[in-house]
């Protein structure tokens, strides 16, 4: 249970293809070596206990690592990941096999679905990028923007997202659930939120940032199984009302929760693939890296990573919150240079719109 | 006769292990306890230059692991002191050896303990200097430990190679380590320009056994040989002297942080009369 790892966690999907959770979807690349066989590895990654269930429901964006990629292949691996409930949104690397998928998902669905472009220009930025990050896919579910290697409509698309409050984000982010931590309690589900409203522009449109309703339509129009926008990583929050309690994504989350009782010191690394909790301080110098979330009770001074895997919806929470370096998911911020007394009991660190911002705790659920 | 193994380590160097291993093992045997110093820093030795025993040294721990001498006759005997005795390292041979030849050869954990134990019959503290850094010195100073004294200066650097090492002696399953606060400057404390103890306590989470102030004596005595513990009338001596007591489990508090009364104070005196 208790990992303190030397150095690196070693990767448990060696092999050649490569897995990453990014804010777009499931990040997959192919290395070296014939077709049939990456299939057959890449099968039996997703289907290796536990993550099967994790990658359930996930987008995939392929980048096939300068192979060409014919229409009957890509068939096949639409077919393989269908077959795990995934769907390939995006293939990176190979605009021509991106055509044809983009055309497949035109057919499929009847109606085009744009996901696909702006994903596009967005992986090419890095994890951390900043105001430039090109908007995320439910910002971009409406009728303007055609599957063509459309990057300034991606980009608009993404200003005007960047602008709306940061409800398109948090819906974005972590799929239909995520929406409800981000207003506890306040709206119901059948009501467009009003600080989304005013600034929605041309492409998107102000129901794709309601949470609830935006997933549901989204659910009726489709064919294929209904994508989430992001990985389903699940945490109990993801559940809250009001968006739905329809829990049956959040039983996938493949490990439980590592409970660390003592604190972490300079040099050490703690990893762990689902949430952390530590009883204990987390000292200047150490690493905690959780693919959940982290909670700290005690003083958390060393680097933190939550969300690991690419999860934004991800939170850290210490009673004294003054990490050296704060990651939630894609996102990176440091400690302030002059640092602030803290007041509030506790602290929680979130992504809200596209920055981490630090809360006191007022009681009630994380 | 059982001695208790103390090792002095700190991660970083240069922040007085050396000097504190010989200041205790001088406060000890002044107070009539038979303490060896074990100088675990092969390589590098230099227990004997601050202990003033550099010329007399025949043998040393290499030696007496190999099998070329006998502990008895690789132990120098301090004639100032003759409670005390001093196992030197050996100057020559690198503390990390580097290939497969030099590693049968160099010194590992269980011959440190096997030595520890051959002295433990004869001594009642054996004071094992550790070498600076996490490599095999490291760990054969404190295989044989009973207990660890972590010494760290009021620097970030030093503090975070103590809290560095606190966490590897934890995962050696070793009794939580106590910490020397060396060479600190209660002006600079004062000014806000220095970490003040609390500020490392909390950060370190370990026990306090004392604080020595930054004291000149410390250098000259080093030059000389002859440890500030030796007269105990220096601000660090008396630091040394207090800490060697709390060893002894005798309860002596530490001392509020003052500037020993040097000139202002003294300059008030004179003008009070």
């Amino acid at each position: 249970m208790e990992e303190i790892l030397g150095e690196a966690l070693a990767n448990p999907l060696n092999s050649c293809i490569s897995f990453k959770g990014t804010r777009e979807g499931l990040h997959i690349s192919l290395g070296e070596g014939a077709w049939q066989d990456l299939l057959k590895e890449l099968a039996v990654q997703l289907d290796r206990p536990g993550v099967q269930s994790f990658f359930r429901g996930a987008r995939v964006l392929l980048e096939t690592g300068n192979r060409a990629i014919g229409v009957s292949e890509l068939e096949e691996l639409i077919g393989m990941l269908a077959e795990r409930q995934m769907t390939l949104s995006t293939v990176l690397d190979d605009p021509e096999a991106q055509n044809v998928l983009a055309k497949m998902q035109a057919s499929a669905e009847g109606q085009a679905v744009p996901s696909a472009a702006p994903q596009a220009a967005a992986s090419e930025a890095p994890p951390a990028a900043a105001a430039s990050e090109a908007s995320p896919p439910a910002a971009t579910e409406g009728p303007a923007a055609a599957p063509s290697e459309g990057a300034p409509a991606a980009a608009t698309e993404g200003a005007a997202a960047d602008s709306t409050a940061s409800a398109t984000k948090s819906s974005a982010e972590s799929g239909s659930a995520a929406g409800a931590e981000h207003t506890p309690g306040s709206s119901p589900p059948s009501e467009p939120t009003p600080a989304a409203d005013p600034s929605a522009a041309a492409g998107a449109t102000p129901e794709d940032q309601v949470p609830g309703p935006g997933a549901d339509k989204e659910t009726k129009t489709t064919a294929l199984p209904p994508p989430p926008e992001y990985l389903p990583m699940e945490h109990p929050r993801n559940v809250t009302p009001p968006v739905s309690f329809d829990d049956s994504e959040s039983k996938n989350d493949s490990s439980p929760a590592l409970i660390f009782r003592r604190s972490v010191r300079s040099g050490q690394t703690l990893k762990h693939k689902g949430t952390i909790v530590i009883l204990g301080d987390v000292h200047p110098g150490a690493v905690v890296i959780a693919e959940g979330d982290v909670f700290v009770w005690g003083r958390l001074r060393g680097l933190v990573h939550a969300g690991a895997a690419g999860n934004n919806s991800a939170t850290v929470s210490a009673l004294t919150l003054a990490p050296t370096q704060l990651r939630i998911g894609t996102h990176i911020a440091r400690a302030p240079d002059q640092r602030t007394q803290h007041t509030s009991p506790a602290e929680i660190a979130r992504v809200r719109g596209n920055q981490i911002v630090l809360e006191p705790w007022n009681g009630g659920r994380i | 006769m059982s001695a208790r193994v103390i090792t002095i380590t700190s991660g970083k160097g240069g922040v007085g292990k050396t000097t504190t291993t010989a200041n205790l093992g001088v406060a000890l045997a002044r107070r009539g306890y038979h303490v060896a110093c074990v100088d675990a820093d092969i390589g590098l030795r230099n227990l004997d230059v601050v202990l003033g025993l550099e010329n007399r040294i025949v043998y040393d721990l290499v030696d007496v692991v190999e099998g070329r001498a006998r502990l008895r006759q690789a132990l120098v005997r301090d004639k100032r002191l003759p409670e005390l005795q001093l196992l030197p390292a050996a100057q020559t041979r690198d503390k990390n050896a580097v290939n497969e030849k030099q590693m049968m050869r160099a010194v590992n954990e269980k011959q440190m303990m096997r030595l520890c134990d051959d002295l433990r019959q004869q001594t009642d503290f054996i004071l094992i200097d550790s070498p600076a850094g996490i490599e095999q010195g490291f760990k054969n100073a404190i295989a044989p430990a009973d207990q660890v004294l972590i010494v760290t200066t009021p620097e970030m650097s030093a503090v975070r190679d103590a809290d560095r090492i606190i966490g590897l002696l934890q995962a050696a399953e070793k009794a939580p380590p106590q910490l020397i606060l060396n060479r600190l400057r209660p002006s600079m404390v004062k000014r806000g320009d220095m970490l003040d103890t609390p500020d490392v306590l909390e950060i370190l989470a370990i026990d306090l056994i004392g604080i020595v102030p930054e004291d000149e004596a410390i250098i000259s005595a080093t030059n000389n040989g002859m440890p500030v513990a030796f007269d105990g009338r220096t601000s660090s001596g008396k630091a040394f002297v207090r800490l060697a007591q709390r060893l002894l489990g005798e309860r002596v508090p530490i001392p509020p942080l003052d500037e020993s009364p040097r000139f202002v104070d003294r300059f008030a005196k004179l003008l009070r009369r």
